[in-house]
């Protein structure tokens, strides 16, 4: 496999908090490659650097050493403004508390991503409103955050983060505030998506419910990666 | 639309913060309003009272009134002047000191020369009569009150003038007082007396010679005008003097007034520019998640800023809309009814204020006020706004 079929790439990686002037290694040396299309889920514990990995992936964060390419893109040599651009263009992100804009319908939701992408409004309306309904929340276009369930809520968050187009969707505990049922309407929905779409997914869970529904699992401790295991995806 | 939407995120906050602009917007109005009708009618009242709104005089007369520092063929000059365009009324005037004596008792005081029906015409100086009547012809004085008082002068006593003539001679007058004046104006009323012109230049040696051409003008705006058609048919040791420089002490007491309204004002503006900082630091505190989200997904910082200063531009323009709204029937009532100074008339008139006092309602002034809080607000929720310059959206994302 050549070094271009990887999504994501990191070697040696690196991330140091200060708390209180003590030294904390949220990331201790972590490496390991994303392929195209993988569906893989980052496990472990609370403060064992799953989320400072995801963030770091998705350019939020930077490495204090080692390195982070994205597309074939070093983050490092990135600029806080051409790391934005990447985030708006190539990343999705779906977060734990779905963060919607609460004074924008789902539909305008959707499209505000499209807009900060220069989208025409045409466009936009079209995109966004297929790709709701795609995800078979169509007829709640027009509702406010406030007038959707959570699990309603979070389709609109994936919506949102994969209307562009992303060559990776990163998912943050994206069932931390779902019930059993609408966690197992969410993974089918991100599986579906992973595959029809071939869309690459990195999601960071402690939930055993998502793990069983990635195809790769690989279990974080102490910002080191302990287990990278590959299974059949199931229900 | 999403700027307008998030106004109303928090109701209570945007229509009480919407409300203090629009108080301060109506506030300045109605008191800028005053402010310029207050220097109207200040305006109006001290140029009306005596002064006019202008005058020719010999160049050096402003600052060094003598007697020989005169004007020439009078009578030709404000023939001329009287007909330019913009020229209302022209009254010519000499002026001398002189020692005046009732009797046994004698003081100082100014001696005017006037033609009494240009006089009318142009000074509300023969309508604060308060004894007899004002002047016809002949040997006839009208005196000051306070000038009358001390001098034990009433109506039918003979007033003795006795000045200096252009030749360094005796200068006398015989008249008899027909009239008592009070202005309010101390000087005014504790030093002058009004005798008719030809009665003047009879006693002071003056041929067709006075020393002011008194001007009223139609538009005291378009007075520059004026000043540029008068000074072009002026000799070259005569001089156009506006208002401002016949009555420095008005001009002071308005930029004085100017001054402490300013304050007044700022401070105002001030107040009402702190609540607008504390509604936006209250927005980005309320909403570091939502902007730590926008961060994320790749909403550069600027266009964060720039989402918050239209939120503020909106706050701004609705409460200056309200605040406008409420302005147009105060300001209406303001222009053309006003505020009535009953029983003040004594003690204003010696400010030369008006007896009821208007608003002026200037579009560009009025407008100013609005602009001024837009501008402001922008300013103000500026300051809040560029601490998402240096958000971190990772930290954002973990706010509360």
């Amino acid at each position: 496999m050549s070094e271009t079929d990887f999504v994501v790439q990191c070697r040696g990686l690196e991330r140091t908090y200060h708390d209180d002037g003590v030294p904390v290694h949220a990331l201790a040396g972590v490496d390991f490659d994303v392929e195209q299309g993988e569906f893989v889920s980052l496990a472990g514990p609370s403060g064992s650097g799953k989320s400072t990995l995801l963030n770091c992936i998705g350019g939020l964060d930077r490495a204090t050493a080692g390195s982070v390419t994205v597309g074939g893109v070093d983050l490092a040599t990135l600029s806080s403004s051409e790391l934005a651009e990447l985030r708006l263009r190539r990343v999705g992100f779906v977060f734990q508390s779905y963060n919607l804009i609460p004074v924008l319908s789902a539909r305008e939701n959707v499209e505000f991503i499209m807009q900060l992408q220069g989208v025409s409004a045409a466009e936009r309306h079209r995109d966004a409103m297929a790709m709701l309904d795609s995800l078979g929340i169509g007829e709640l276009a027009d509702r406010r955050p406030g007038e959707l369930s959570g699990g309603q809520q979070q389709r609109v968050a994936v919506a949102r983060a994969i209307v562009s187009k992303p060559v990776l969707l990163l998912a943050d505990e994206p069932s931390a505030n779902l019930d059993s049922h609408t966690t197992a309407e969410l993974l089918q929905l991100l599986a579906d998506i992973n595959e029809q779409r071939g869309m690459t997914i990195i999601t960071a869970t402690h939930d055993p419910a998502v793990m069983a529904f990635a195809r790769r699992r690989i279990g974080l401790q102490d910002g080191l990666i302990v287990s990278d295991q590959r299974a059949e995806a199931g229900g | 639309m999403i700027a307008w939407r998030n106004l109303w995120r928090n109701r209570r906050r945007t229509l009480f913060t919407a409300g203090s602009i629009a108080f301060a917007c109506l506030l300045l109005m109605f008191s800028r309003s005053l402010q310029l009708g207050s220097y109207t009618g200040m305006i109006d009242a001290a140029t009306e009272l005596f002064a006019g709104h202008a005058q020719v005089q010999h160049r050096d007369f402003l600052d060094d009134p003598r007697l020989r520092y005169r004007i020439d063929h009078a009578t030709a000059l404000a023939q001329q002047l009287a007909t330019l365009p913009g020229v209302a009324q022209v009254a010519p005037r000499g002026q001398a000191f002189a020692l005046l004596s009732v009797d046994e008792r004698s003081f100082g005081a100014q001696v005017m020369g006037v033609q009494p029906a240009a006089e009318q015409a142009i000074s509300t100086l023969p309508n604060s009569l308060v004894a007899g009547r004002y002047l016809a012809s002949g040997e006839e004085a009208f005196i000051g009150s306070t000038l009358a008082r001390n001098l034990g002068a009433e109506p039918g006593d003979e007033l003795v003038v006795l000045g200096t003539g252009p030749e360094g001679g005796v200068a006398a007058l015989a008249v008899t007082v027909v009239g008592v004046f009070q202005t309010g104006q101390v000087e005014l009323d504790r030093g002058l007396v009004q005798v008719p012109l030809d009665t003047f230049q009879e006693g002071f040696y003056l041929d067709d010679q006075v020393h002011q051409l008194a001007l009223a003008v139609d538009d005291l705006a378009a007075l520059d005008k004026v000043k540029a058609s008068v000074e072009e048919l002026l000799a070259p040791k005569l001089a156009f003097r506006s208002w401002q420089q016949l009555m420095p002490d008005v001009v002071q007491a308005i930029a004085i007034d100017r001054a402490s309204n300013r304050f007044f004002y700022g401070i105002l503006f001030l107040v009402v520019l702190f609540s607008i900082v504390n509604t936006f630091v209250m927005t980005v505190f309320e909403r570091t998640r939502e902007f730590g989200m926008l961060l994320a997904i790749g909403m550069r910082p600027w266009r964060l800023i720039g989402m918050l200063q239209l939120e503020a531009m909106w706050l701004a323009a609705l409460g200056s809309a309200i605040g406008c709204l409420l302005a147009v029937p105060m300001l209406a009532w303001l222009s053309q009814v006003g505020i009535p100074l009953a029983g003040m008339e004594d003690l204003l008139g010696g400010f030369a204020f008006p007896s009821h006092l208007k608003g002026d309602v200037s579009l560009v002034q009025m407008g100013a006020i609005p602009l001024v809080f837009v501008i402001g607000c922008q300013a103000a929720a500026l300051l809040p706004a560029l601490r998402l310059r240096r958000l971190d959206p990772v930290e954002a994302l973990r706010a509360d």
